[in-house]
């Protein structure tokens, strides 16, 4: 396979440069050589998409299918214009932005505070509500979107940005983010908050002057698992939204249709790029930030 | 502060925060007078939204009473979907389009306006009954045709002469315009060019109306309005079978999944309506339109249609109303027919109409899209059509697929057709 | 003290107050909610809703063979998806904790799906996975192999659904799985290896056993996870061809926002709860078990 022989051909500069030192052991040559082969196979699935995702926004319509070519014939940046004359795409990049933003803020305020007080503060009850608000946590949002439909209608919500604001923050992303706070504010030593408990600082005083400012590394991970999460909602908008101009992005993504129905694929994979591409910058800028939330999340949530 | 006190508590704020909502929502109620008006599309083109937002202010002016009116652009593929969620709640636009698919059930949901007495206020008799029909129920009517499109063939010349085989406007000067013949055309244009000679309606967006082109040559129908189904009837296997040897055996035809288009020049004819000739503007080969190939039952006429209708679940149904009759009043007709087919007799037969088209010249309009605009069947309709629909697409799937037995699938959707079209 | 105490209590309930009171508008409203909309059928354009007892429950255990299927397909989907997501992600794991040149931008590549929108990962594979046209066919082309129309046959759409969404999520269970493996005592292969054991023996009778509670962890995380796939059906199949990917959250809205069906969506629901309810549980009890340590 093609693509196979030019990673293959990346891959070996690297590695001989540095066997070169060791000539005699031929074996081992062989083995990194299988090693890199077998790690280009490997790394196909998961590279292959977003190369071809990326290269494709830089070729017109007519070249999309035409070839196997890794790279475009020419660069091509008019799908960069149409992308955003086909349907109000930076809107709804904005639109995506500030609810993700905004439902992010408060996730974290409300669960902050909650995770604080089931942390810290005796109060009859506790447990029982602890477990109950982790239950959001079992959720699919498809088993409460039809009756959530009807209550957000009933409110005159549908076609606002209220319901993909307010509805997440007490599903799953906000019950992921009260556990993790409630996990870190356990392991603060009781001695930090006492002092300035017999002071006379009240609760919240406690919470917003000590508490927080310790908890800076778990809420930037948390703050980048609700923005994901919030980012990335498909169902929600579906169902909420249907005005064009209230579109979010993975609405925006599907909607390159053709009068037929069928996908424009450049300027879809155009903006499918331009959708992915800065929050995979993000990623490697913070990778092992990203990592670590993510997988504390999956096992202890 | 004990726990059942604070539970009482957590219980009235909960209540206190839904009513707040509510009531926060109902706010607008405060000035009754003041209308804000809410029309839905699925067009998004700015020339389309221009004309309608100028319109809306021709309207405003009129009458002080409405404070705004908000065009919403809902794509189209969703558009139905989205728009039987907003009908049946709060958000519930006031006015809007609709397409012919969805008026029977919407008229029967009760939740579309009757416009009649509305309408009575701008000359009412002008409109044409034929193409009216549809959305009438003895008196009442609830919807105003404003784009009443015939179905034709858009084709490229070029391509038809680089396969030295006659164009259909040749073909049906020689009264050979029929599918057999067609059918020779385009496996000719299939081994002389290597691209596809024909593009049919869209199979996912559309895929009752992929079967009708062929099936009204026939004289088939789907289902006819005794409520029968009749997909299955001898000659519409006929036709079924002769589009889908078109498909596969020839493969002249796009077949589903594949994207060459006819308007990016790599099909050489395509079925659509005339609203589309807007997308030929700008291309650089001779293009032209035809109507659609004739069948053992004749030269079919297949008729797609969306009216604007007003909502009843509007907060100010009578204003709703009477800007529906307002924006389809003569005047107005008159602007919207640089593109859409109007519906109104003095429009129809009026200079602006024939001659206004900018893509289409006015011999052309004489003489093949007002004749196929009159005499023309309109597309399939039911009450159960989202249903039908929904219900039909396994077995559509089946069908379109290399080496499908046409008769055994088609009896099958049949079977399951029955019940829903029979109730 | 005693008024500490309570201050402490009132400030405790005032803190919960704002996210349980979202909790029980938006998440145990909509649950009792769904219960109460199975018994009742609803027409979303009349607006009428009648009560009509257990008819919608009836419906889908006797007359709607589509349940089944659909039921049939989620199965097959979790059954494809578990083994080959948790196999691959160990192997993955395995490799790329060896000590090679480039091993922190494969483990890069490896996650980088993981953060990618499912919508964008599911639109960029359709496009991938498409007929005579697709870069996938092409390729195999090149081999001189047909491939089929993976997403509109039916007998390998569910096969291209479930391999794009192992890939997408592989690479969270690889860190995972990676953690674990960090945390194996080198002693003991060291003396496994004194021992005489080969490499072989050394990963099937020591390294896997000792990886047990992670992979079983793992499991059940795939599992769970394979009942959120609304966004890879929607967006690469809609279910079809022929219902072949139709599986149960997708056959909600199927039912409830194209049909308009939506007391017997409702009822598809509540199935939907009880199983998520059931995985919960087992996933509570494994985990007390795997992680005693946890408070």
């Amino acid at each position: 396979m093609h693509t196979n022989g030019q990673y293959r051909q990346q891959a070996l500069p690297s590695f001989s440069s540095r066997a070169s030192g060791a000539k005699h052991n031929g074996a081992r040559i062989f083995s990194r050589i299988v090693l890199y082969g077998v790690l280009a196979l490997l790394a196909l699935p998961f590279l292959y998409p977003f190369w071809w995702m990326v290269m494709s926004s830089f070729k017109p319509n007519a070249e999309i299918f035409e070839s196997l070519r890794l790279l475009p014939r020419r660069f091509y940046l008019g799908n960069f214009v149409d992308v955003f004359r086909f349907q109000p795409f930076a809107r709804h990049y904005f639109n995506s932005f500030y609810i993700a933003v905004t439902s992010t803020a408060l996730t974290i305020l409300l669960c902050s505070l909650s995770g604080y007080a089931f942390a810290r503060l005796r109060f009859r009850g506790s447990n029982l509500l602890f477990v109950t608000l982790l239950s959001a946590l079992m959720m699919p949002a498809e088993v409460t979107i039809i009756p959530t439909y009807f209550l957000m209608s009933s409110l005159g919500f549908i076609d606002t940005h209220i319901p993909l604001i307010f509805v997440p923050v007490f599903g799953m992303q906000g019950a992921v983010v009260t556990f993790l706070m409630r996990q870190y504010f356990i392991t603060v030593p009781l001695s930090l908050t006492e002092a300035p408990r017999i002071d006379g600082l009240g609760e919240f005083g406690i919470f917003v002057r000590i508490m927080m400012p310790l908890a800076r590394s778990v809420t930037s991970a948390a703050v980048i698992l609700t923005f994901l999460n919030n980012w990335n909602l498909f169902l929600e908008p579906l169902i909420f939204i249907h005005d064009l101009r209230l579109f979010t992005l993975p609405l925006s993504l599907n909607n390159f249709t053709d009068p037929y129905g069928l996908p424009v694929w450049n300027l879809q994979l155009t903006a499918t790029a331009l959708a992915a591409v800065p929050i995979l910058i993000v990623y490697v800028v913070f990778q092992r930030q990203i990592e670590n939330a993510m997988v504390f999340s999956a096992l202890k949530g | 502060m004990n726990f059942r006190k604070m539970a009482a508590g957590l219980v009235v704020l909960m209540l206190l925060t839904t009513w707040a909502f509510a009531a926060g929502s109902s706010e607008p109620r405060a000035e009754a007078q003041a209308a804000d008006l809410t029309f839905t599309l699925w067009s998004g083109n700015e020339a389309h939204l221009t004309l309608f937002r100028s319109i809306a202010d021709a309207y405003m002016a009129q009458d002080p009473n409405v404070r705004s009116v908000t065009y919403q652009t809902i794509p189209h593929g969703s558009y139905l979907e989205r728009i039987t969620l907003q009908a049946s709640g709060r958000n519930a636009p006031d006015a809007g389009w609709l397409f012919e698919r969805a008026g029977t059930a919407f008229m029967d949901a009760g939740v579309l306006l009757d416009l009649r007495s509305a309408l009575n206020r701008h000359d009412f008799d002008d409109f044409a009954p034929a193409i009216l029909s549809l959305w009438q129920r003895g008196d009442a009517v609830y919807g105003v045709p404003f784009s009443t499109s015939p179905m034709v063939i858009f084709y490229n010349a070029d391509m038809f002469s680089e396969a030295g085989v006659p164009t259909p406007t040749e073909l049906q000067a020689r009264g050979e315009w029929t599918w057999e013949r067609f059918r020779e055309v385009a496996r000719t244009i299939r081994e002389r060019t290597g691209k596809f000679a024909y593009r049919g309606p869209a199979f996912d967006e559309t895929p009752i109306r992929v079967m009708v082109p062929t099936m009204a040559a026939y004289g088939a129908q789907v289902w006819d309005d005794a409520g029968n189904v009749t997909v299955n009837s001898p000659e519409a296997i006929r036709a079924i079978q002769l589009y889908h040897d078109m498909l596969f055996r020839d493969q002249s035809v796009v077949p589903p999944g594949n994207l060459s288009d006819f308007f990016a020049g790599d099909v050489a004819s395509t079925a659509t309506f005339i609203s589309f000739a807007a997308q030929l503007a700008n291309v650089d080969w001779e293009w032209g339109i035809a109507k659609l190939p004739a069948g053992p039952a004749g030269q079919p006429g297949v008729i797609g249609q969306s009216s604007i209708v007003a909502f009843s679940r509007s907060d100010n149904p009578e204003v709703a109303a009477d800007f529906v009759a307002f924006m389809t009043n003569r005047e107005n007709m008159t602007r919207l027919a640089q593109f859409f087919p109007p519906s109104r007799n003095s429009v129809l037969e009026s200079d602006t109409f024939i001659n206004g088209n900018p893509h289409i010249s006015g011999a052309l309009m004489a003489s093949v899209i007002v004749p196929s605009m009159q005499a023309g069947q309109v597309l399939p309709v039911h009450e159960q059509y989202a249903n039908l629909l929904l219900t039909a697409q396994p077995f559509l799937d089946r069908l379109w697929r290399p080496g499908a037995d046409v008769r055994a699938v088609l009896n099958e959707l049949a079977d399951a057709w029955r019940p829903i079209v029979a109730n | 003290m005693n008024k500490i105490l309570r201050n402490e209590a009132r400030a405790g309930y005032l803190f919960v107050a704002p996210q349980l009171v979202g909790y029980l508008i938006f998440v145990l409203g909509p649950i009792i909610a769904v219960f109460v909309f199975s018994f009742h059928d609803r027409n979303l354009l009349t607006g009428a809703n009648i009560f009509v007892g257990l008819a919608n429950y009836r419906r889908m255990l006797q007359l709607d063979p589509l349940f089944y299927k659909t039921i049939w397909n989620t199965l097959v989907f979790t059954a494809g998806l578990v083994p080959l997501g948790v196999v691959l992600a160990l192997v993955l794991a395995l490799v790329s904790y060896e000590r090679f040149r480039g091993v922190q931008v494969f483990r890069t590549i490896i996650f980088a799906p993981v953060v990618t929108s499912a919508v964008a990962w599911a639109i960029v594979w359709r496009f991938l996975l498409q007929g005579q046209q697709g870069a996938i066919n092409q390729m195999l082309a090149v081999v001189g192999i047909s491939g089929p129309d993976w997403l509109r046959d039916p007998s390998t759409a569910m096969l291209s659904v479930i391999v794009s969404r192992v890939v997408k999520n592989a690479g969270l269970n690889v860190v995972i799985f990676l953690a674990a493996i960090s945390n194996l005592p080198e002693e003991i292969f060291e003396a496994a290896r004194i021992d005489g054991a080969n490499d072989r023996q050394l990963f099937f009778r020591v390294k896997v056993p000792m990886l047990m509670p992670t992979i079983l962890m793992v499991t059940i995380l795939v599992t769970i996870g394979s009942l959120k796939v609304f966004d890879h059906i929607m967006l690469m199949t809609q279910g079809g061809p022929e219902h072949s990917t139709m599986v149960l959250v997708y056959y909600i809205y199927h039912q409830g926002f194209r049909f308009f069906n939506t007391g017997y969506a409702s009822t598809l629901a509540v199935v939907l709860f009880i199983i998520s309810l059931l995985l919960a549980l087992t996933q509570w009890s494994v985990r007390k078990r795997v992680y005693h340590f946890e408070e």
